[in-house]
């Protein structure tokens, strides 16, 4: 295992949609940019296969389609932690120079032959944000246009720790994950990208990597940036959508977008008992109303579109395919014809992830998309104000743009080689056991512990079941052994996997309400309560504990020309 | 289970170079990449996008396809 010393001012962990448009902007701005992935960003992350849905506002003279009304839509979606001013910062100053951009490298949001936007509005929008466009090719064209821009490009490389200087970010430990060199990169400023956390509960099918996100990002930023002495927030929060059955993939957007209904074994349309907007609800009411058909013996459920038109049809079958490549292929394998009968749909695994689209998870950043850890920046779905892909190209953008004006204003530091060598053994040790535990033993104890008690119904009791249960499994992690470089990746995943369910565990327990449900539903403080709980769970590991404090947010009644 | 690769494979190596999990290996290069961690694959589409030929087909298991 050789170690490869490199130096760059700018060092960008995880080169997926976020990191590559990060990647961009920091080479645009004249800094010597690295950007490290554990696959090969041509195809790596959630969108290898494509994605079809942009969410923004055009500024088309409808009242609904500006700035002032979007950030309205966001105050009121993320309510309670969502901050408004980084929102307008980081995505909406952004979002012209992103869909120029998107234009620009050959993946362009507006249909190429007619100029015109296809818009749908669901998941609770005033109108039409959603643009449906061809995003098949958007990551191979991102990953063309880093290269052209010179940026030293470190595929299959998996970061695996900070180095880190007092509270300064001054550098990466990683490792090739098939010939097991190691990189030690030195850097000014470091944006992670490495997206939410999967892999984490366990799934509807019992199979772990038939997930609804891409189930090769395990929250290792989150992981170090704690590990560092950066802050989290709004970790207490998970995820779920609703899929086709047997298959966890997206497609929610597409079927509500253009008007399908969900109905229950009954064949009753349920929604609208749920929320007023029926089907066009924020997605967790869809998930809520659907679990409860479920719970309370109303199921199977299915989603409907026999009502739709033949162009309609026509534009959504072709639009599932553009968001999941092998949806046509699965639904012929079920042998069905969504124009003919109901798609029977089921609860997706839960995940680690912003709780709304407009709100994230993870690394807590300021306005300039900066942590608690001085030069280490974070964008995509690992910050806990960015999520899905509007805001990873906006965002992901921002953060590389403020990453590099940093860099360029500071110097690099000298490592400390004890660190360096902790490092080092800490990623050799699973090769180095002679016997041990496989990886997936240990995670599938985790997954079970989380599903089971950290999931869509929580308790005080529950929470601190899983406490000590996952106090109890952690130590297994010093017991798995690696057989190649491929499983010494997947081991580095669980331990990774643990921490997050540590510390969801953690934040959710303190948060003594309930939002979003059921993203954080506590069944036994089953209100949402705005006079106590309007802000965010901020979370920190000190002598390796895990820590919560509350930090308030203040809304304002409307969205003025204040953020503008 | 999860991609399987035809006879219509050229040996070019694509999926095997960007599978975003690490699916594949490729251990003699005179011979098709092997799908050596079926399991793990997300069947995410990316490795029959990069296919220059029909080398690519997807079998769901059971597990999918019946329940
Ligand atoms: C199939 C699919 C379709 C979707 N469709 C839509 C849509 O139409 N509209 C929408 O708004 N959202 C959509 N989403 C969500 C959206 O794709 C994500 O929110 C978005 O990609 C997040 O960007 P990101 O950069 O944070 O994560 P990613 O794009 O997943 O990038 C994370 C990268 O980090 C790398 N990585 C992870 N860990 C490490 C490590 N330790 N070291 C090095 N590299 C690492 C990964 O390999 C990956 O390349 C979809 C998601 C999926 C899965
Ligand atoms: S479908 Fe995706 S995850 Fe599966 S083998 Fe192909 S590239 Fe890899
Ligand atoms: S991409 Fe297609 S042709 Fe190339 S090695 Fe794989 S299956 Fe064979």
């Amino acid at each position: 295992m050789k170690t490869h010393h490199l130096k760059a001012d700018v060092v960008i962990m995880g080169g997926g949609l976020a990191g590559l448009n990060a990647a961009i902007a920091a080479a645009e701005r004249g800094t010597k940019v690295a950007v490290l992935d554990k696959g090969k960003i041509e195809r790596s992350g959630n969108i290898a296969g494509g994605v079809d849905h942009f969410m923004a506002y055009l500024e088309t003279g409808d009242p609904w389609d500006t700035r002032e009304a979007y950030l309205q839509f966001v105050q009121e979606e993320g309510y309670g932690i969502v901050n408004v001013e980084i929102h307008n910062r980081v995505f909406c100053d952004e979002l012209r120079n992103a869909i120029s951009r998107l234009g620009r490298i050959g993946s362009p949001l507006s249909d190429p032959k007619t100029g015109q936007y296809y818009r749908t509005a669901s998941m609770g929008q005033p109108g039409p944000y959603w643009i449906n466009f061809n995003g098949k090719n958007l990551k191979p064209n991102l990953a063309k246009e880093v290269r052209r821009l010179g940026c030293k490009v470190l595929d299959r490389v998996m970061a695996t720790r900070f180095l880190v200087s007092g509270e300064k970010l001054i550098g990466v430990l990683g490792f090739h994950i098939r010939t097991g060199d190691i990189y030690l990169i030195e850097c000014k400023a470091l944006v992670a990208a490495t997206g939410n956390t999967n892999r984490l509960y366990e799934t509807p099918t019992r199979m772990p990597f038939n997930t609804w996100l891409c189930p090769y990002n395990t929250g290792e930023a989150q992981r170090l940036a704690l590990e560092a002495g950066a802050t989290l927030a709004n970790m207490e929060f998970l995820r779920m959508t609703i899929v086709p059955k047997g298959f966890s993939a997206p497609g929610l957007n597409a079927f509500t977008g253009m008007g399908s209904y969900f109905i229950n074994g009954l064949g009753e349309r349920y929604m609208s008992t749920y929320h007023e907007k029926a089907e066009k609800a924020p997605r967790n009411w869809l998930v809520w109303g659907t679990l409860n058909e479920l719970r309370e013996g109303r199921g199977p459920v299915f989603i409907d579109s026999r009502h739709l038109p033949p162009d309609q049809i026509t534009h959504l079958k072709k639009t599932l395919g553009l968001d999941k490549e092998t949806m046509d292929d699965f639904l012929k394998a079920r042998t069905i014809d969504i124009a003919k009968e109901p798609l029977e749909v089921m609860v997706s695994e839960a995940m680690q992830t912003g709780p709304i689209e407009v709100v994230g998870s993870g690394i807590h950043i300021d306005r300039n998309c900066m942590s608690t850890i001085e030069g280490l920046f974070a964008g995509g779905d690992c910050a806990d104000q960015m999520k899905v892909v509007h805001m990873a190209v906006a965002g992901g953008y921002s953060a590389g743009k403020f990453a590099a004006e940093y860099a360029l204003k500071n110097k690099f530091k000298d490592l400390d080689q004890g660190q360096v060598r902790e490092g080092k053994a800490r990623i050799v040790a699973p090769l180095k056991r002679t016997k041990g535990l496989h990886y997936q033993e240990v995670e599938d104890v985790l997954r079970h512990i989380m599903a089971e008690n950290v999931g869509a119904f929580r308790t005080k009791v529950s929470l601190e079941t899983a406490q000590d249960k996952i106090k109890a499994l952690a130590p297994y992690l010093e017991e798995i052994k690696a057989n190649n470089f491929h499983e010494l990746m997947r081991s580095i995943e669980t331990a990774s996997l643990i921490k997050v369910g540590e510390i969801m565990t953690h934040a959710a327990l303190f948060r003594k309400e309930s939002r979003f449900i059921p993203y954080h539903y506590r069944e036994d403080f089953p209100e949402t309560d705005n006079t106590n709980w309007c802000g965010q769970v901020l979370v920190n590991q000190i002598d390796g504990r895990i820590t919560t404090e509350f930090t308030p947010i203040q809304y304002k009644q409307q969205v003025k020309g204040d953020y503008l | 289970m999860p991609p399987l690769i035809s006879d219509q494979c050229i040996r070019c190596g694509n999926c095997y170079d960007i599978c975003p999990g690490d699916v594949f290996d490729w251990p003699d290069r005179k011979k098709k990449p092997v799908v050596y961690y079926p399991i793990e694959c997300w069947h995410c589409g990316a490795c029959r996008l990069e296919c220059p030929v029909q080398g690519i087909e997807y079998h769901f298991p059971l597990g999918m396809t019946h329940v």
